[in-house]
């Protein structure tokens, strides 16, 4: 850290460099139990796919390519803002226009902020379209466009039924990110020293990226079956 | 800015994200069988890679950190691959394909 | 750190537990003792909750009718006892008790490395298990603790959404505890405290830590489909839509077979402590004693399947998982094995502590080897759902690890209150906790021997004298249960003091003064010794008045050290 003197040390901590690789570290292990928390629905979906591949290649021909592309980019777009920005808090030096810092961080977690909803808009907008389709899972779930071999034994429900359940999993989490991040966006733009909340960032950067490594998953395993 | 030279990772990662989103993409029209999946996963995987170790800091990070990542990656994989020994050798879907349109017509 | 030297002396009676006395100075504490005390009142609590759930049923079940219970009330009562039990008792029990108020003392830190996660972690457990409670009290869920689908997801009358969201929000508490755990012990260990000098009780909190970030997770997602399938009525495990029950088996069995370990690998570390310190000799084999403990959390991870033999699951995966299963019994008997030869011609006093340390060996192997013949398929399809399995993992779960629960509480109790409770009634107790717990669950091996299966309120007449002699072992039972309550309560009010270091243990926990002061240590102590440093021939103790007395006047002191200028 180069400017650790502004950074107040927590009591179970000797020093900054400690108290930064325990925020970073404890962040990951975060992410591990993330990682298992969608992978019982990565489980289920592996199972179903197996069981039921002319299902998942049936319901995948009802998304749109390229909107979920689209919504890939938007996220991985922010993922570098937000990027840029951690090393921005992390590198600027004691002396730097603490002003233009704040400005900097500002505009680049503002501009994810929006990113974020613009990607959630995207994935709302999917959802209206399949509900409006008849195709929101459950009593009320319309097979009849499609062929008999996945109609008939309801084997097409299962594909959207994971796939409401794991996108909105991650719509959840979106929703998370877009809190922290907008937050954080406010917070440092605000702040009088904004290298004092480094660990923060790194931290909801991590949880950021994480998100969007959920999606990268989801885009080819929903949209991409073919 | 004087760090600007350090920020260039992160373009040429932005740029290489953008690059296999749009192989994944193209792939996605060329029928490769059960491949498909394959290579779908695989620039999925690369891609998580590349997020984590550039964007997410893992080429710098503690070895400790790399080591929950992995971890995570891992347990997953034990559940994945001891949950596919059961179904692989169930035969559950050749039984299930009859026997769920009595189900359906058994029910109340 | 020259200050704290003269806060000490001049402050002698400051310490963690009459540092601020008000409710608002115990409620919004981080101190990570306080928030073991926290704990350990709360799981107290939820432990006479559960077990007057299996009073009533006990009860019920002195009889072959069933006259006391409805057959509904019976299964709310069970499916209360293993979820209370479980979520709100053995698994916070060690770890959140006794391995929060210990990893910073016994690795040398000042706090654990996010305080303020570890109280939120409390009100996150408090939240949920009062949750569950209300869930209780506006009429029950009767899935048992096992939620199994379609039942669960199709099925019951119950409140299984409200009961599954309770377990739900524990999960998070569970998941901090065990992050905060792991960081803690990677990064705030003292000077000269590398990994080999830990103690055992740190490296089972260590595995068990990361069992419940990696396991936790899993069953949240399979408890929130569950909901998502009653709300939305879809199908992910109804067969009648496409969906495999079985499913959930397999979610809910990836967390729940790891979290038996979290159930036991605490009170391994317990008695790895009590057996070197009661046996004046260091412990046997420290090195495979701490791997066992990694290589039964890793393991505990492959062997979900064998919960599963006669569900419905492929045979072939049922032969591997049966292996698997086996696997862990390497790990286990490694642990038994080098508890006995640390006994060896140890010096043994047999102390409380020791006596439950002591029980716990000898019932766990019991629970272990009776594993062992769970794990066996072919065995298994006739024991499977019957009284065997519960007297199965009662032995581990209440043979073992209430038992190394109670006998850890006895030995760091003077650590905890500065206060020694009553010798002879502890001796006493821990002698009626043994002979209750067996002859309340060893009729229930010949039980599910002969065919009585588990969950059913009504049994054959011939089965009754099993069951009568079970319920009378309960009683028994219960009757050790509460006398702690009372003799520890005294001892903290009129007790005797301790002294600092009555058994004369060597673990880093002791060095700091009993009970501690806020912040542990009044010089952050350096570690230049390994751990369980008790000489290594010949006794060092002797015992004289029931206490335990050095032999020669100079015992190896141990310096303590500031971690400034080294």
């Amino acid at each position: 850290m180069s400017h650790s003197t502004t950074i107040e040390v927590a009591l179970p901590f000797d020093d900054a460099q400690q108290q930064r690789s325990a925020a970073i570290l404890g962040m990951w292990i975060f992410l591990a139990t993330e990682i298992l928390f969608f992978g019982g629905l990565f489980v289920g979906y592996a199972v179903y796919r197996y069981e039921y591949f002319e299902a998942f290649r049936e319901g995948s021909h009802e998304m749109s390519v390229v909107g979920g592309g689209l919504m890939t980019a938007v996220l991985l777009i922010g993922s570098l803002l937000v990027a840029i920005s951690d090393h921005a808090i992390e590198e600027a030096s004691a002396d730097i226009d603490q002003r233009k810092l704040r400005r900097r961080l500002g505009g680049y977690l503002g501009a994810t902020t929006l990113l974020g909803v613009a990607f959630l808009s995207m994935e709302f907008y999917e959802y209206y379209e399949l509900i409006h389709k008849g195709l929101f899972p459950g009593p009320g779930f319309d097979a009849s466009s499609f062929p008999a071999s996945v109609r008939d034994t309801q084997t097409i429900q299962m594909y959207f039924t994971l796939f409401f359940c794991m996108t909105g999993l991650h719509a959840l989490h979106m929703v998370i990110g877009i809190s922290l991040v907008g937050g954080m966006a406010v917070l440092l733009s605000r702040s009088e020293h904004p290298q004092r909340y480094a660990n923060l960032l790194t931290g909801i950067g991590l949880y950021w990226h994480f998100v969007d490594v959920i999606w990268i998953f989801l885009y080819p395993l929903f949209y991409l079956v073919r | 800015m004087s760090h600007s030279a350090e920020l260039k990772p992160l373009f040429y990662n932005f740029a290489a994200l953008m690059v296999l989103l749009a192989i994944t993409i193209g792939m996605s029209y060329v029928d490769l069988g059960a491949f498909n999946l394959f290579v779908a996963l695989l620039i999925a995987g690369i891609k998580t890679f590349l997020v984590a170790l550039i964007f997410m800091n893992l080429r710098s990070t503690s070895n400790v950190s790399r080591l929950a990542a992995v971890g995570g990656l891992l347990w997953l994989g034990f559940a994945l691959i001891l949950t596919a020994a059961d179904y692989h050798s169930r035969g559950w879907n050749e039984a299930q394909a009859h026997d769920l349109i009595e189900v359906e017509q058994a029910r109340p | 750190m020259k200050s704290g030297m003269m806060e000490h002396a001049l402050n002698n009676d400051t310490n963690y537990l009459n540092d601020g006395t008000t409710l608002r100075s115990w409620l919004l504490t981080t101190d990570h003792k306080r928030i073991g005390i926290l704990y350990m009142l709360s799981i107290t609590f939820f432990f006479f909750i559960g077990g007057a759930a299996a009073v009533l049923f006990r009860l019920e079940l002195m009889t072959p009718r069933g006259d006391m219970l409805s057959p509904d009330a019976y299964n709310k009562l069970f499916s209360l006892h293993g979820i209370v039990m479980v979520w709100f008792f053995l698994i916070p029990a060690v770890p959140n008790v006794l391995g929060n108020f210990l990893i910073p003392l016994m690795i040398g830190a000042r706090d654990l490395a996010f305080p303020r996660l570890n109280l939120a972690s409390w009100y996150i457990f408090m939240a949920g298990g009062l949750f569950t409670l209300l869930v209780i009290i506006i009429g029950g869920v009767d899935t048992g603790w096992t939620f199994y689908t379609p039942y669960s997801s199709t099925y019951a009358n119950t409140y299984v959404i409200l009961a599954a969201t309770g377990i739900f929000i524990n999960g998070f508490s569970s998941i901090a505890t065990g992050l905060n755990f792991i960081v803690t012990i990677h990064l705030l260990r003292a000077p000269g405290m590398i990994w080999f000098r830990l103690p055992l009780f740190v490296w089972t909190m260590y595995a068990t830590s990361l069992i419940m970030v990696l396991a936790t997770p899993v069953l949240a997602v399979a408890l929130a489909l569950i909901a998502v399938e009653r709300i939305f009525h879809v199908g992910i495990f109804d067969p009648a839509i496409g969906g495999d029950p079985l499913l959930f088996q397999h979610l809910f069995w990836f967390y729940s077979h790891p979290a038996v370990y979290i159930m036991i690998l605490p009170g391994m570390g317990v008695v790895s402590e009590i057996v070197p310190c009661f046996a004046r000799k260091p412990l046997f084999g420290y090195t495979f004693v701490a791997m066992s403990s990694l290589a039964i959390a890793s393991l505990g991870f492959l062997v979900w399947g064998h919960h599963m033999f006669v569900s419905g699951q492929s045979v072939y995966a049922g032969l591997i998982f049966s292996l698997l299963s086996m696997l862990v019994a390497i790990p286990s008997a490694i642990k038994v094995f080098n508890w006995t030869a640390t006994l060896y011609k140890g010096t043994i006093f047999l102390k409380t502590p020791m006596l439950y340390a002591l029980g716990f060996i000898g019932l766990f192997t019991i629970g272990g080897l009776t594993g062992i013949c769970l794990a066996t398929l072919a065995f298994d399809i006739h024991v499977h759902d019957t009284y065997f399995i519960i007297a199965h993992f009662h032995y581990v779960m209440v043979g073992g690890m209430v038992m190394a629960y109670l006998g850890g509480i006895h030995f760091w109790w003077p650590k905890m209150t500065g206060k020694m409770y009553n010798e002879w009634l502890g001796r006493i107790n821990a002698l009626i906790v043994f002979l209750g717990f067996n002859l309340a669950f060893f009729p229930q091996f010949i039980l599910g021997y002969l065919g009585n299966p588990r969950r059913y309120h009504v049994y054959p007449d011939e089965f009754q004298v099993f069951h009568v002699m079970s319920s009378l072992g309960a009683s028994i039972l219960g009757v050790g249960y509460v006398l702690p309550l009372f003799y520890l309560i005294w001892s903290y009010k009129f007790g005797r003091s301790s002294g600092q270091n009555p058994w004369h243990a060597r673990g880093v926990e002791w060095e700091a003064a009993s009970p501690p002061i806020k912040h542990n240590f009044y010089e952050v102590p350096v570690v230049d010794y390994p751990a369980y440093d008790y000489p290594p021939a010949g006794p060092d103790f002797t015992m004289s008045e029931g206490e335990l007395e050095p032999t020669s006047p100079e015992q190896p002191q141990r310096r303590i050290t500031s971690s400034h200028g080294t």
